[in-house]
């Protein structure tokens, strides 16, 4: 890295004093351009010197960080072809076509990488191309230039023939390739900063307005020089409005980057050392950034619209966890779908606004790239919102439960046991014989009462039903499990106990056994039977299915089947008949 | 893939549209000033075209070929009649800015727009008509075609119609558009505007230009055209082309350079829904494919993944990490290889540049862990109540019901001995402690004070059944307990800290908190 930098720098040093050359020789040796030649030459000079000084810069502060190599290649590149413009060598076209099919890719490379100098693989892959076609194009089109070339370069082994339509058409495309790339590079960077959020613009902003004036001097000079130049005044030895433009474009653009590169980095929230390989950033207010919903409402102007997320089967759910009333007639909710159609987002809004579908487009461009993650914030809200619903009645279930068997025991077997014993006390006393009979069969109804109070009670998880209570197993379990349901069955039901306990029982083994990442409940009650299917995607290669399930089933008189191929998850299918209960 | 063909067709033709007017200026057959305002046309021409055909290529139900149609009404302005062919584009071309323009959405109504296609067409339909006609009764040339003087008088007709027509669809068009701008809310007027303003600026001076260069009806009989005006009417030709460039432009902003997704059937599509992934983008933006984001979790001292589980800090003497805060919030830790140390500036960029991202990952990671808490509270819940469920049966079959066995076995033939009666004595108090022990009935009948004797109830109100129940088994963990009701807050102030994990868990089910030894409860549950 050291080597590196010290080659850079003395190769700047060495582009400063080519530079410095060149200009005592041009600049006293007068030639066609004359009276603008301080204009240009100055300019490319800046332009050189102020891309290897900031990218140099950019480079030692940031090594890692390949922006300052991209700035400083793309001045050294500029520098190359200022110098070989007038380096009298028949291999001098090369050496120009070289250094000016690097320029453009170079600092493509650092502006639309900014502020990491890595544009994404499809970014790179976008400015490679643009780079090989420019390096093809140049020599292919200098191929068929031959001795006529408009421009007066002289004859070189690059030149073969000289065929003057191919040269023009090959011009063309080069053109063409320019121009196109421009303007794509412009509306990237136009979309980008309207993309960014207002956090990070501050960053991007010198960054953007640099590009874009370097592609916008790159679109101007291909239309004005291919279009109008006939029509456009270039008298020698003057700054014409072609020169002028042709100046910004030839030479302005790597101190145009270099300028906005080293204005951008200014904007960079600064880190202080805590500790041993510690350091602290305080992002201020550099973090805040409007939300969806507050973005939505700002572009819509209506202080009520709000960004909402799908949530059990046809509902919604605000950014808060929320969920969105259902009968709200003056409301109209806009689904943002993916590929396959699966809405993953709403824009809720006053219909009596009547936004713009446009509108609502560019909402939708605006927020989408910052939905996921609130997305997945206020599903986790929502989640846990239906968490704390499902505790709070099942400790009103429990507390009930407990309030009910204690009223029972206190109202119903303790009396009785109370009685007895009083009863038998009395008996002692008066030594009755008769009395024993009484007695036994007094025990044996309060042992039947308290036998009776133990089965007839319902776990507080079934208070509410089967479904609740399936749900409530689902909700708990720590991967994603689908609850699908047809029918129900009262908690007392000892049906809805065999099959609760079932499920909890199966639900348990595939968390802790199974390695699945979702589960599917399935359950059908019947007139005569209960169907259950329990499903996961995990490792499979059961044997058997665990004995307790199967002992459940069996105290139930029903089957079971179990599918448990090696790696393709498993599948319990229960089959329980109903004896006693009803459908509910 | 037809409409494809027809937008390259349409470009094709444009093209050679715009070679006809380079002709036409290299022969010097119009003056050198148009010629040059004609390069400059050519030019709108030509983006026109290429945006129109971006658009088409896209998604070909857009307005790509209305875009590229309104781009060849451009060259006739200047190249006029010099040029038979570009008159027979412009005559076929002409009502395509107002179609452009009525076919953005807010502006017209489906029946006006469909009324306004027909209308369209009888002006493409004279426009061609009257080529036709022209070109049978004068046996070809074009050059004075628009020229009022004689030809035939079907061809006069023609042309008067699609004027007619054509002045219709203009007239109706600036009206439609500058009501769409008047009756739209302030939010709508930004996507109306770039469309609306050249619009209503093109029917205007399409409208003036037609009056005033064919508004003379003793045109076409052959008698020499008034001057109803001082100023040459082509100047409104030109003025009008450079106003349905400007309507390409406004479409093309909103169409290609504006960030906007697609309406479709089920809604609006959007390919890309994800945020920008912290770890992957610092990976690439720091050159360390190590790089780790660890979130704080609800104490201080844990640290949680995106996804709330709980993690380590990968630390170590080749590591470096930097907490990202704000406003006196931890909000991340990022650990990276810790030769950038050397180069803070690399890192500062990039937290810099990630910083939202940063913020709405913490968001996510906390309500993740949040879930996380709750889901694991349930399941103990559910795991505390059928403990002690079957508890509380195991205690009622080993005692009183064996008890009862045993006792009435202990019964024999003759009268009932002490012994059984003392038994049956313990198991009534056996029962009576088992139902004690769930839940006092003093505490369903008469409140806290009432089932809490030996502490100290400070209020005499009466709560929800969760709250009073918890406030009983939490008072019953130290028996000079203190209850108090301040602030909405029902305050127990225990002895020790509460131990009991089941009971910690109903009080945080309940909205409530634990402070040391002070249990506080919300009173409204």
């Amino acid at each position: 890295m050291l080597g590196l930098a010290a080659g850079a720098v003395v190769l700047t040093a060495a582009d400063v004093w080519f530079e410095r050359q060149n200009f005592a020789r041009r600049f006293g040796s007068g030639n066609q351009w004359a009276g603008a030649e301080w204009c240009y030459f100055g300019a490319a000079w800046l332009s050189v010197i102020s891309g290897q000084l900031v990218g140099l810069w950019l480079w030692w502060r940031a090594p890692r960080n390949p922006t300052g190599r991209w700035l400083w290649l793309a001045g050294g590149a500029l520098g190359l072809f200022v110098w070989a413009d007038y380096w009298r060598s028949p291999w001098a076209p090369v050496v120009v076509g070289l250094a000016v099919c690097a320029i453009r890719p170079a600092l493509a490379m650092a502006v639309l990488g900014w502020p990491t100098g890595r544009p994404s693989a499809r970014g790179r892959r976008w400015i490679i191309g643009y780079g090989v076609a420019s390096v093809v194009l140049t020599f292919v089109t200098a191929l068929f230039s031959g001795d006529r070339t408009p421009d007066g370069w002289p004859a070189s082994p690059l030149h073969l023939w000289a065929n003057t339509g191919v040269f023009l058409v090959l011009l063309g495309v080069g053109t063409w390739v320019t121009l196109l790339g421009a303007i794509a590079a412009a509306v990237v960077l136009v979309r980008r900063r309207l993309n960014v959020p207002p956090a990070a613009r501050r960053l991007l902003t010198p960054v953007v307005i640099g590009g874009v004036f370097i592609a916008g001097s790159d679109i101007v000079t291909v239309l004005l020089s291919e279009v109008a130049s006939p029509f456009l005044s270039t008298r020698s030895g003057q700054v014409s409005v072609l020169g002028a433009v042709n100046l910004t474009q030839n030479y302005g653009q790597v101190a145009v980057a270099a300028v906005a590169l080293f204005i951008a980095r200014t904007h960079r929230i600064r880190s202080m050392p805590v500790g041993m390989r510690r350091t602290h950033l305080d992002l201020g207010v550099v973090g805040d950034d409007r939300s969806p919903t507050e973005t939505l409402r700002s572009l819509l102007r209506d202080p009520t619209a709000s960004v909402v997320y799908p949530w059990a089967g046809d509902g919604w759910i605000r950014s808060d966890g929320a969920v969105v009333a259902a009968d709200r007639s003056d409301r109209v909710i806009t689904p943002l779908v993916d590929d396959a159609g699966d809405r993953m987002a709403g824009l809720d809004v006053d219909g009596s606004r009547a936004p713009h579908p446009l509108l609502l487009e560019v909402a939708a461009a605006d927020i989408t790239a910052r939905l996921s993650n609130e997305r997945a914030t206020a599903l986790a809200r929502a989640r846990r919102s239906e968490l704390m619903a499902l505790q709070q009645s099942l400790l009103r279930a429990t507390d009930e439960a407990r309030r009910r068997l204690e009223r029972n025991l206190h109202d119903g077997a303790q009396q009785r046991l109370v009685g007895v014993a009083l009863a038998a006390r009395l008996a002692v006393r008066s030594g009755s014989i008769e009395a024993a009979d009484d007695l036994r069969g007094e025990l044996a109804a309060t042992s039947d009462e308290l036998v009776s109070l133990i089965e007839s009670d319902v776990p507080p998880v079934l208070a509410d039903g089967l479904v609740r209570a399936v749900i409530t197993v689902a909700a708990t379990a720590a991967i994603p499990v689908k609850v699908e349901s047809f029918g129900d069955l009262e908690g007392s039901d000892p049906l809805a106990q065999a099959a609760w306990f079932i499920i909890a029982e199966a639900v348990t083994n595939i968390v802790k056994h199974a390695g699945a990442t979702n589960a599917r409940i399935r359950f059908r009650v019947d007139a005569d039977q209960i169907e259950l299917g329990i499903i996961d995607d995990g490792c499979g290669g059961m044997d058997e299915t665990p004995r307790t399930i199967r002992d459940r089933v069996t105290d139930g008189h029903g089957s079971v089947q179990l599918t448990s191929p090696a790696g393709h998850g498993t599948e319990i299918q229960v089959h329980l008949p109903r004896l006693v209960g009803a459908l509910r | 893939m037809t409409r494809r063909a027809v937008s390259a067709a349409v470009a094709l033709l444009a093209v050679v549209c715009v070679v006809e007017m380079v002709v036409i200026a290299w022969r010097r057959v119009v003056l050198e000033d148009a010629a040059h305002t004609g390069m400059f046309l050519a030019i709108m021409v030509v983006i026109g075209q290429g945006a129109g055909l971006v658009m088409t290529w896209r998604r070909p139900g857009s307005r790509g070929l209305l875009v590229q149609m309104t781009a060849l009404t451009i060259p006739l302005s200047v190249a006029g009649p010099a040029s038979y062919g570009l008159v027979l584009v412009w005559l076929c071309t002409a009502p395509a800015p107002a179609l452009l323009v009525l076919s953005w959405p807010g502006i017209a109504g489906h029946r006006l727009r469909r009324f306004v296609d027909v209308i369209a067409l009888v002006v493409v339909t004279s426009g061609l008509g009257f080529v036709l006609l022209d070109r049978a009764s004068t046996g070809g040339g074009i050059e004075d075609a628009l020229r009022p003087i004689a030809t035939s008088v079907p061809a006069h007709a023609a042309l008067v119609v699609h004027a007619a027509t054509l002045g219709m669809v203009v007239l109706v068009t600036g009206l439609c558009a500058a009501a769409a701008l008047v009756r739209s809310s302030p939010a709508n007027r930004r996507v109306l505007w770039p469309v609306v303003l050249p619009g209503v600026v093109w029917s205007a001076l399409m409208l003036l230009s037609r009056i005033l260069d064919h508004g003379d009806p003793m045109a076409m009989f052959g008698k020499p055209a008034l001057r109803v005006a001082r100023f040459d009417p082509s100047t409104l030709d030109l003025l009008s082309a450079v106003a349905a460039g400007a309507l390409v432009a406004g479409i093309v902003w909103l169409e290609l350079v504006l960030p906007r997704l697609e309406h479709t059937r089920q809604g609006i599509e959007t390919r890309v829904f994800a945020d920008a992934d912290v770890t992957s983008y610092l990976t690439r933006a720091l050159g360390d494919p190590a790089v780790d984001v660890r979130y704080p979790g609800a104490d201080a001292t844990t640290w949680i993944s995106v996804d709330g589980r709980e993690t380590v800090i990968a630390d170590g003497p080749e590591r470096a990490t930097t907490t990202v805060s704000q406003r006196g919030r931890v909000l991340a830790a990022v650990t990276y290889d810790a030769a950038l140390l050397a180069e803070p500036e690399t890192v500062e960029l990039v937290l810099t540049a990630a910083a939202r991202a940063i913020a709405a990952e913490h968001q996510t990671a906390t309500a993740s862990a949040d879930v996380g808490a709750a889901r694991e509270l349930t399941s103990r819940l559910l795991t505390a109540t059928e403990g002690a469920r079957a508890q509380l049966q195991r205690a009622l079959r080993d005692g009183p019901i064996r008890s009862l066995s045993e006792t009435a076995q202990q019964i024999g033939p003759g009268p009932i001995t002490a012994a059984v009666a003392d038994q049956l004595s313990d198991i009534a108090t056996d029962v009576r402690r088992i139902s004690r022990g769930l839940l006092p009935p003093e505490l369903e009948h008469a409140g806290l004070r009432a089932a809490l004797p030996g502490a100290e109830v400070r209020t005499g109100h009466r709560f929800a059944s969760p709250i009073e129940i918890t406030a009983y088994l939490a008072a019953t963990e130290d028996p000079a307990a203190r209850i108090d009701e301040t602030d909405g807050m029902l305050v127990i102030q225990l002895g020790t800290p509460p131990t009991d994990p089941d009971l910690r868990d109903r009080i945080a089910i309940l909205g409530g908190g634990i402070a040391g030894a002070v249990v506080t409860l919300p009173v409204r549950g």
